[in-house]
């Protein structure tokens, strides 16, 4: 079945029925852990905030997709991306003291800029010199973040994020309506990665996965169109920190450090690599797993240790026996 | 009228460490034949052909490519008879034609040149740069996208520049792209009915297909073709990529006869209107004698017997000996 | 005071290339990106931990079975991940994401059994010997150099045992036969290697030398779960600045770090030494990715 239907007519698509299944797998564990809890129902906030959360990781783990899914590239750095962008949003709204949407654009800008530090010297490299490059990088971020500690307030974070104003007309502020906002800066990173999924620059990505120098006979500049991903991948994650400081109101760079990384990157290897639906599955399969763990009366000092555990060895399975994830296309060979 | 050159080489020099590659190359392709080299393994063949794409750095040498150009400027001395000699858009020398044009104190001042051949020095540039010239390749053993479908892959051949590119998804026509391809002479020249660029691509995919036969297989995933089908569909890709010098590496290794036979009437129909040049490295000597090309022999680096027929090459004894090793 | 900086750069450096060159061994023969690697040198730490602390054994004693220890593990990893890909073979992503897979597991488990805080090995003021300082002037205040005696043995056995490695690989029988593996794996099969064997060979050693690495610094300053990837990053690219063709390059690369690090403490503040790893890794990136000794392969 050709994926790379260009044709851009068609507004409603299959694909978009994805969008649903977060709130449906919410909903079900919602409805699961009620009615086999001791307490009965609980407070509708909980699990509006998970979904909040899985949004976000979507969002990130389109972000990862895009420049390790489809194009082939490692990157162990977006932790560092997904806080840059948070910090930003904080200079943004309580600095600045400008709107969300500006704010948010000043992130992506400023993610895709500093991704260029990344990029420009080591992408035309081996890939094991990039994916060198990027995990010193991340390092460099968190070492940043900690220790500036005069603009970033270091290990005691920065509290009081103030919640987004929408154009003056709109301010979020229950859990439900963060929902609301997290899904409509989903679907714009989904519109846009569908199209980019069925496009001829897609195509291309796709293709320098596959085999580089072939795509370089055929009169592509691999380098430029790999500068391209990883910027445009760095501007995704923007959304997801813009969401995550302002929902949190409170960030600090623990948060943001190589386990990160490692976490987002745990969404398509585990949920599926290079394609749509992968990213959905895997951002609900790393974020419902603790809250099974929880459910299941795991103490919370052990069961964030055993879920990377289990993380780590359904990774180690998967690569072995199917390494295109559960729900993906790409198997990294 | 002397042959238009397409490709010339002088004085390419490559060594790896200690050994010396290649040595003082010195070669010249016209436009609408069928060359090929051959000699022992390691003479530096596919080395010579990762030169001249660009696909490694030469450590001496030239390396020259005559690019065909439509329309433009020129601004040079009139030679004769409305021919004018000068320099062109990329600042190589250039000869053309001028049409409708007033000529004024022996420079062009305005006017369109047609059939302009433009000499572009591709030693130093890059991979993508040379191909987007003209200069079309395969590579040893097969490498066709595995994961994409046959069509896919050819219609991959395509480049796409302007468009290939994260901001352009945004912009949802592509109505002057596809206009640019219209008025390019190709085998969709007159083509009326095409709806968008895909539908444009994938018409041409369909003819390229079909000229290497295989029309029937387009559907199939890349993986599921058999090593001669394969083959068949990266000559099919370099046809769509519109290149004007194709270089095959081996075009035969390995492929039963049935195919071998077909290559080489494609081989021949690719050339036929005289505005394609065919480069291969091969072994196979019934191949090459079924195409009655000039051949190169390149033997440790060096070419001592540049373009000759086949016979003649055949009649020294030292290379007989050689190759009946192989 | 320069003196004495550098002093502690150099035997910082001994330490980060004997990692280093265990790493380049590992990575230079089998061509895995062997990022648990910084597992393997974190959990020594915890290893002699847990003989020495725990279980009361003596010194000399724990430090040798956790080398043996993480010598296993090491193995273990080649035998459970890394081989049965490398039969199937499986391409290098895939290497390296069971590699990130295997980090996983160990750190946590670590991070499980024994907490995230650090842990002392060995508690109380380090002994210190004085030295005079030959370079110092009459009136500087430094005239001596100021070691304390973890430093002179981190020094003395990473130099020892950098020595003896290099030797082996490079006059042993042993040594030109991983060699022949770093040029050509397969190839070696058919001249009666055993690539099964001697890969778990090369891992057994390197990771020993990541132990013991990790033991040196451990008996000084004590561990957490999370200092591996730091000491990696620094290993990784000391291996490529020094010269990814030669083993010497990693020692080389190691020794340019140790200073590296002494001299941002030096001039900024202890806080900032993650960055100049960084930069020099994209200065080398930028101007000669090749490394300092290079050594140009032909592409097939």
């Amino acid at each position: 079945m050709s994926q790379l239907l260009l044709n851009t007519k068609k507004i409603y698509n299959w694909k978009y029925s994805l969008l649903f299944l977060p709130l449906l797998v919410t909903f079900l564990f919602y409805l699961f852990t009620s009615l086999f809890s001791a307490s009965g129902f609980g407070s509708i906030n909980y699990p509006l905030h998970m979904l909040v959360m899985i949004n976000i990781y979507i969002i990130l783990g389109f972000s990862i997709n895009l420049v390790t899914g489809y194009t082939g590239l490692l990157s162990l750095g977006h932790g560092a991306f997904y806080g840059i962008s948070a910090y930003i949003m904080v200079l943004g709204l309580m600095v600045l003291k400008v709107p969300f949407f500006l704010a948010l654009i000043l992130a992506i800008v400023f993610n895709m800029a500093i991704s260029l530090l990344v990029s420009l010297p080591s992408i035309r490299l081996k890939h094991d010199y990039f994916i060198l490059a990027v995990i010193a990088f991340q390092m460099v971020i968190f070492t940043i973040l900690y220790n500036w500690t005069s603009v970033t307030r270091g290990p005691y974070g920065i509290p009081g994020i103030p919640r987004p104003d929408i154009f003056g007309l709109w301010h979020v502020d229950e859990t439900w309506e963060y929902v609301v906002l997290s899904y409509i800066l989903l679907i714009i990173v989904f519109v846009y990665f569908a199209k980019v999924d069925s496009s001829s620059f897609g195509r291309v990505i796709k293709g320098i996965r596959d085999d580089e120098l072939v795509v370089s006979s055929m009169g592509r500049n691999v380098n430029l169109m790999k500068a391209y991903v990883f910027a445009v991948s760095a501007g995704i994650a923007a959304f997801a920190g813009a969401l995550f400081a302002t929902s949190a109101t409170y960030i600090d760079p623990t948060s943001f450090g190589l386990d990160e990384s490692i976490f987002i990157i745990m969404i398509i290897f585990i949920g599926g690599s290079g394609n749509l639906k992968g990213v959905f599955w895997g951002a609900l399969f790393v974020e419902l797993l603790p809250e099974i763990l929880r459910f299941l009366q795991m103490p919370d000092a052990v069961a964030a240790n055993l879920r990377q555990i289990i993380f780590g060895l359904i990774i180690i399975i998967l690569m072995r026996f199917k390494p295109t994830g559960f729900a993906g296309d790409y198997d990294y060979d | 009228m002397t042959k238009q050159h397409i490709l010339t080489v002088k004085k390419l020099s490559k060594s790896f460490g200690k050994a010396k590659v290649l040595d003082n190359i010195k070669l010249s392709l016209g436009l609408g034949d069928i060359y090929a080299i051959i000699g022992p393994n390691g003479a530096g063949k596919t080395t010579l052909f990762n030169l001249v794409t660009g696909v490694i750095e030469k450590d001496q040498g030239i390396v020259t490519y005559f690019k065909n150009v439509n329309g433009g400027g020129v601004r040079g001395r009139v030679v004769s008879g409305g021919v004018v000699r000068g320099r062109g858009v990329s600042g190589g020398g250039v000869n053309g034609r001028v049409v409708n044009g007033r000529v004024v104190n022996g420079r062009v001042v305005s006017g369109r040149v047609v059939e302009r051949v433009e000499k572009v020095d591709i030693t130093n540039k890059r991979a993508y740069e040379i191909a987007r010239l003209g200069i079309g390749r395969t590579f040893q053993g097969n490498r066709v996208f595995s994961n994409m479908t046959v069509m896919e892959n050819v219609m991959f051949a395509r480049q796409l520049v302007e468009i290939e590119n994260p901001v352009s998804i945004i912009k949802s026509t592509h109505k002057k792209l596809l206009n640019t391809f219209k008025n390019k002479s190709g085998p969709l020249a007159d083509e009326k009915e095409v709806k968008n660029l895909e539908d444009f691509l994938r018409k041409e995919a369909e003819y390229w297909l079909d000229f290497v036969g295989l029309k029937e297989l387009a559907d199939n995933k890349a993986e599921e073709l058999s090593y001669g089908q394969q083959k068949l569909l990266s000559i099919a890709r370099l046809l769509m990529a519109d290149s004007r010098l194709l270089l095959f590496d081996e075009p035969t290794a390995g492929v039963n006869p049935k195919y071998s036979s077909r290559i080489a009437e494609i081989f021949k129909k690719i050339v036929e209107q005289g505005d394609k040049t065919i480069l291969f490295i091969e072994h196979d000597m019934k191949f090459i004698k079924k195409l009655h090309c000039k051949c190169l022999y390149l033997e440790d680096g060096k070419c001592p017997w540049p373009f000759f027929e086949l016979e003649v090459i055949m009649k020294n004894p030292d290379i007989r000996r050689k190759f009946m090793g192989m | 005071m320069l003196i004495q900086l550098l002093v502690n750069g150099l035997i910082a450096g001994s330490v980060y290339a004997l990692v280093a060159l265990g790493f380049s061994l590992i990575y230079r023969s089998t061509k895995i990106f062997h990022i648990a690697h910084a597992c393997v040198y974190t959990s020594a730490a915890y290893f002699l931990y847990l003989f020495h602390i725990q279980f009361h054994v003596g010194l000399v004693v724990s430090i040798v079975l956790s080398l043996i220890c993480t010598g296993i593990l090491g193995i273990l990893m080649e035998i459970t991940v890394y081989h049965p890909l490398f039969k199937e073979e499986a391409s290098s992503s895939v290497m390296l994401i069971s590699s990130i897979g295997i980090m996983t597991i160990v750190v946590n488990t670590i991070a499980m059994l024994w907490g995230n805080e650090t842990k002392i090995i060995v508690s109380g003021i380090s002994e210190v010997k004085k030295f005079n300082n030959p370079f110092a002037g009459a009136e500087s205040p430094f005239q001596e150099i100021i070691l304390t005696v973890p430093q002179l043995y981190q020094f003395g056995i990473s130099i020892l045992t950098i020595l003896l490695v290099l030797v082996v690989l490079k006059y042993s029988k042993f040594g030109k036969k991983v060699n022949a593996i770093c040029d050509n794996d397969r190839l070696v099969e058919i001249f009666g290697i055993s690539l099964t064997r001697y890969r778990i060979m090369i891992f057994f050693i390197g990771s020993l030398m990541a132990g013991l690495g990790s033991v040196l610094f451990a008996v000084d300053v004590g561990m957490d779960p999370y200092v591996g990837m730091p000491i990696l990053l620094i290993a990784a690219v000391a291996v490529i600045v020094g010269g990814v063709g030669y083993f010497f390059g990693a020692v080389l690369g190691g020794f340019l770090m140790g200073f590296a690090k002494a001299l941002v403490v030096w001039k900024m503040s202890a806080k900032w030494e993650n960055m100049i790893v960084f930069i020099l890794l994209i200065l080398f990136l930028l101007l000669r990715p090749e490394g300092i000794l290079s050594r140009k392969k032909r592409k097939a």
